[in-house]
């Protein structure tokens, strides 16, 4: 098991070394310069001092050399400061991180609650009214632009009914201190219900908006996995031996189907983790999309090396979680004879 | 498709709706010089954000009303439909063809050039789509093409990779090694043998991320990276709608419905032929 | 314990005493903000959210009022030694949030962290650029500071109005980075803290000196907190301010006003800005190169109509580039929409039949970039619009590549130096249109650097004017509205143009 955690991550040096070459050379190539997007389009700034911006931040060395530079930070644990912001970027990422995996935690939550159900009922009444209103709503569920589907929620929820807020992660008066930086947990460890509550209020209609797409994804993976169990010997033998068609399904079916759908959830986990900067920005969730996308439009070299950085640690994290939980779901499999 | 397979596949009747869906839309936007009741892309300004009408003082109604520069939505949204659906059938074309020789040959050959692709398709993974399409469009700048360029970079990815699996469990196939017995070249045996059977797989999946890039076109668009003014794109539309969700519901509205039939309509689709053609083939992300 | 220290306890006590005696639930106005701030060093940015949160909790050596004057602020007057050396005379009784009294001393440590080198976390602070002239300052005194330049600078007091002044014993004893996340100052309200991406909560800061004393009521602020809320998304800004989550939403476009206004409980309030529109040309190629062409664009273009349908008549033209706020402005008459003059004079450089040429612009200017190009086909030129990324667009356009452009440049201290310098002098960082001048420069030149004659320096800008006007190597356009969205409950607020939000003397009503 250790052998095989330890090769895995060898075997992803190469993609890392790979994903910050793609980025470096990526945000060399693309025009703009990060030091005359800053000064803003106001005001006068003399050709000196922007050439000392630059300097100070290393921006007129060579590409290879700059490259060096990053690479050596990184193996010291210094991914270097922002030009934007002239605050350590590991600073900048690590604040917006919780923000981010809070949300998408949640998001996968809310997924599976309705989606796992809703899939097992697809698969045991296959082609009833039932299946097909199940496949149209989720498909639904996927085909509408998350920033729109936002917007709707606002609209609904906080203009009209008044009941949610409209953005934001918490309200200030709560008595909440921010430890972790996961808010609901913050909230739960200082016994503050009233806190908790706002948190969960706050989270309601991003998680939702973001949701929907994993939703429908998750259903149909249930639906299709499940209804290919159903039909297998070994479900059959349960049945004829008089278990509970409920048992059979829940006890017996449902276990093997949920192997490709832990799989599915791990890797869209990722996609939602890298993938939120539109929702996030609707509702002005205060995480690591929109950083980067701010980052990207000023030039932040550093900051989006940095971010990116962290999405690939978390593809690859993600990935090895997904494989360990087959093993897990499925003692069949094991890591000690696998390439 | 066989015979047992277009049975399937009629009787699934969720999927026949989706393909009306996207038959429909798709002829409407390409008939939309000829059919759209205004001019898309200049407006009235005294008459911006009229509401939905099928009355007009003067002239011939805005059936799904106008934008802030009095142009009609419905003219719009047909003519938008043509650069989101060409969009989307581009992307995906490209990527199936890039994905589908990547992954026939990195199955066959195996080796170091496996191993390479291999590689580059764990790196583009690892990107998030969003950051990878932002930073390229910065690179190329604005423009149709860049931006099939741009979505086309990683999109090939998912059709590499299961185009590679399926021919690796064809690779020693009976009738494979048949006809490399047989004396068969490399390009006979992929293209004649192994093509084939990983196409079905590829159309599938191809089919149901036609949706997933159109999705991803208004993403950007939202974030301001997308189409060029002024012509419209469904994303584009809701984007520029976005403001005035209040005031006038319908800009944003209508072109989001639309996406949402044409998407609903391409994975009822997808679905269907997955069920028809390859009751095992396993489910593939519909999303990322 | 000294004087000040006594009386910042007593001030202190008093203060705790009336809010408990009143036993009110605090006042807390809520501000939602587009942009985070970057920062809370008021030495450490180049961002206008961050010095407009930033401003309610420090004051500057000087302020400017809503309608553009300079007036003290931290210094109670001033006076010039010499062309080149200025004496100001600092406020007695000032307190620091932490009840250090603030002195001489502290305005020497934050010019030289702001225009010497290597100062900040051991970088150079990015608002240099804003002192540049000046090269050290001296205390003479606990209440008297001399500012020394490199050359006479008469625009100094209006160039000082963006620096903050910022406590030497605070950050000499936390070091620039704690200074950076929980700062103090001298302002109106004091830091609380800064959940950062959401929001930063100040409170009232009951020992405040009272601000300048030309801009009244003078005192403590009104309202016991403040929050800015970071709210990125126009339209989600808008439904917070509806949904009553915030009582002001700043940058509320033209178009979204008739909502805001709809709903009673909110009112729409606007004010002049300082950034002047154009559209740009480049005057080293043909067409453009032929000042005919330039001025038949100037006549192609009704500006008064844009104004009226897309800006909702929120804007101002201009007949050059300053905007009728700066002090310096010259009454020129705009060159006005005359399409046959636009098409004789093209007929006339020998473009009778037209020519073909893209607009480029920033996806919030495509409105009014896509009916200019209407405009401009009305008189046989065939125009296209194209949107780009800023950061792209810069560089073509620094490199001369790209013939026409329109858009914007910021001039919050209304000086002519501050956007002359940068759009129409030679190679200079905004001179997007490639224009170069000898006149204009020398002009600049004799007004910044040669005299600090008053009279001089204004005829002198008047002159410059007029060459700007007459060489046309921008299409100019107006100075627009900035507006806010307010709820009622705001009172005693007023936007300023230079999008400082004042706190300091708003109250909520019930």
């Amino acid at each position: 098991m250790i052998s095989y955690l330890a090769r895995r991550l060898v075997q992803a040096v190469p993609v890392f070394l790979g994903v910050t070459f793609v980025v470096f050379l990526l945000m060399y190539l693309t025009p703009g310069d990060p030091v005359e997007l800053y000064m803003g389009q106001a005001g006068i700034v003399s050709q000196e001092e922007m050439a000392r911006i630059r300097h100070e931040f290393g921006l007129d060395r060579p590409f290879l050399e700059q490259y060096g530079r990053f690479l050596w930070g990184i193996a010291r644990g210094d991914l270097g400061r922002s030009i934007v912001h002239r605050r350590p970027v590991a600073e900048l990422i690590s604040e917006r991180i919780p923000a981010t995996i809070e949300l998408s935690l949640f998001a996968a939550l809310i997924a599976l609650l309705v989606a796992v159900p809703a899939g097992v009922v697809a698969a045991v009444r296959r082609y009833s009214l039932l299946d097909n209103v199940g496949t149209l709503l989720s498909l639904v569920g996927v085909s509408m632009p998350g920033f729109w589907l936002g917007l709707i929620l606002i609209i609904f929820f906080s203009v009209t009914m008044r009941v949610l807020p409209v953005a934001g992660r918490m309200a200030y008066g709560t008595g909440l201190e921010p430890q972790t930086g996961f808010l609901l947990l913050d909230a739960l460890l200082q016994g503050n219900g009233r806190a908790a509550l706002d948190v969960l209020r706050h989270l309601a209609m991003p998680a939702l908006a973001m949701s929907a797409g994993m939703m429908a994804m998750t259903m149909r993976i249930t639906r299709s996995s499940l209804s290919e169990t159903i039909g297998q010997d070994y479900v059959r033998t349960a049945r004829a031996k008089g278990v509970p068609e409920g048992r059979v399904v829940v006890r017996h079916a449902l276990r093997n189907a949920l192997l490709p759908v832990v799989t599915a959830v791990a890797l869209n986990l990722g996609a939602l983790l890298g993938g939120n900067m539109v929702v996030e920005t609707v509702f002005a969730w205060p995480g690591l999309g929109q950083r980067v996308v701010d980052a990207v439009k000023t030039r932040d070299f550093p900051l989006v090396q940095g971010c990116v950085l962290v999405y690939a640690l978390t593809y690859v994290v993600l990935n090895l979680a997904a494989d360990l939980s087959y093993a897990f779901l499925n003692p069949r499999i094991s890591h000690g004879k696998e390439g | 498709m066989g015979s047992r397979a277009w049975r399937a596949f009629r009787r699934n009747r969720l999927a026949l709706g989706g393909g009306i869906l996207v038959l429909v839309l798709s002829l409407s936007s390409l008939l939309s010089p000829w059919i759209a009741p205004h001019d898309p892309l200049r407006g009235r300004l005294p008459d911006r954000l009229r509401s939905p009408s099928i009355v007009s003082a003067s002239g011939k109604p805005y059936l799904l009303g106008t934008d802030n520069l009095g142009r009609d939505i419905l003219s719009r949204i047909l003519h938008g439909g043509r650069v989101s659906i060409s969009l989307g059938l581009l992307v995906v074309g490209v990527s199936i063809v890039v994905g589908v020789v990547l992954g026939l040959v990195s199955a066959y050959a195996g080796g170091w050039v496996d191993t390479t692709v291999q590689r580059l398709v764990d790196v583009l993974l690892a990107f998030p789509y969003l950051v990878l399409a932002i930073a390229l469009m910065g690179l190329f700048g604005p423009g149709f093409l860049n931006l099939v360029v741009a979505l086309a970079f990683k999109e090939w990815v998912t059709a590499c990779r299961i185009v590679r699996s399926e021919a690796l469990a064809l690779k020693n196939a009976a009738f494979v090694e048949a006809s490399r017995a047989a004396g068969a070249g490399l390009f006979r045996i992929l293209f004649r043998h192994l093509l084939p059977n990983v196409i079905p797989g590829a159309v599938v999946v191809a089919t149901l991320r036609v949706g997933w890039v159109i999705l991803m076109e208004a993403s950007l668009s939202f974030l301001g990276l997308g189409i060029q003014p002024p012509q419209p794109s469904w994303g584009v539309i809701i984007a520029d709608g976005r403001d005035y969700l209040f005031r006038a519901w319908w800009i944003s509205t209508f072109p989001g419905i639309a996406i949402l039939l044409f998407v609903l309509g391409v994975n009822l689709l997808g679905e269907g032929l997955r069920d028809a053609l390859d009751p095992r083939l396993a489910s593939e992300r519909l999303s990322e | 314990m000294n004087h000040r220290k006594v009386q910042f306890l007593v001030l202190v006590l008093v203060a705790a005493l009336s809010v408990l005696g009143l036993a009110q639930e605090a006042k807390t106005l809520v501000v939602g903000i587009e942009a985070d701030a970057l920062t809370l060093d008021p030495g450490n940015f180049r961002h206008r959210e961050t010095e407009t949160i930033l401003r309610n909790m420090f004051d500057g050596l000087v302020t400017r009022t809503p309608d553009g004057r300079i007036v003290p602020e931290l210094a109670a007057s001033w006076e010039r030694l010499s062309d080149t050396e200025w004496v100001f005379y600092l406020r007695d009784g000032v307190t620091w949030h932490d009840g250090a009294s603030f002195t001489a001393d502290d305005v020497v440590f934050t010019v030289e962290r702001t225009v010497k080198e290597g100062r900040i976390s051991g970088m150079t602070s990015p608002r240099k650029g804003l002192l540049d002239p000046v090269i050290d300052a001296v205390a003479m005194g606990p209440l008297a500071v001399k500012l020394i330049t490199s050359v006479p600078f008469a625009a100094l007091p209006s160039f000082l109005p963006h620096t903050l002044i910022v406590p030497q014993h605070y950050i000499e004893a936390v070091g620039d980075e704690r200074f950076a996340a929980s700062p103090i100052g001298t302002g109106p309200f004091r830091f609380v803290r800064w959940d950062k991406g959401q929001q930063v909560v100040m409170e009232r800061f009951a020992a405040y000196y009272g601000g300048s004393t030309d801009i009244p009521p003078v005192g403590p602020a009104l309202v016991d907190r403040v929050i800015f809320r970071v709210l990125p998304e126009t339209s989600t800004r808008i439904a917070a301010l509806r949904a009553g989550d915030i009582h002001i939403a700043t940058r509320i476009p033209v178009d979204l006003i008739p909502e805001i206004e709809a709903d009673v409980n909110l009112t729409v309030m606007s004010v002049r800005g300082t950034r002047s529109a154009f559209l740009e040309m480049n005057v080293n190629q043909p067409p453009f190169d032929d000042v005919r062409v330039r001025r038949a664009i100037s006549y192609a273009i009704d500006v008064d109509l844009i104004i009226e349908f897309i800006l909702n008549g929120l804007a101002t033209p201009i007949p050059t580039i300053m905007s009728p706020d700066s002090p310096f402005y010259a009454p020129l008459t705009p060159y006005g929409y005359d399409p046959q003059k636009a098409k004789a004079l093209l007929s006339a450089a020998g473009y009778g039949a037209g020519f073909t040429v893209t607009i480029d612009t920033q996806p919030h200017f495509r409105d009014v970039a896509l009916v200019i190009a209407e405009m401009l086909r009305d008189v046989g030129i065939d125009a296209k619009v194209q949107e780009w990324d800023w950061g792209i667009l810069q560089g073509e356009l620094l490199a001369g590549r790209r013939m026409m452009h329109l858009g914007d440049w910021g001039n919050s201290t209304l000086e002519p130096n501050d956007i002359m310098i940068p759009k129409l002098v030679t190679r200079e960082r905004g001179n997007f249109s490639g224009y170069s001048s000898r006149v204009l420069e020398g002009l600049i030149d004799l007004a910044e650097r040669v005299t600090v004659d008053p009279e001089v320096r204004r005829v002198a800008y008047q002159i410059a004017q007029q060459v700007i006007y007459d060489d046309a190597p921008m299409a100019f356009l107006w100075v627009a509205q900035e507006s806010y969205g307010v709820s009622r409950k705001v009172v005693g607020w007023e936007p300023s143009p230079d999008s400082r939000i004042n706190l300091h003397d708003v109250d909520l009503a019930n």
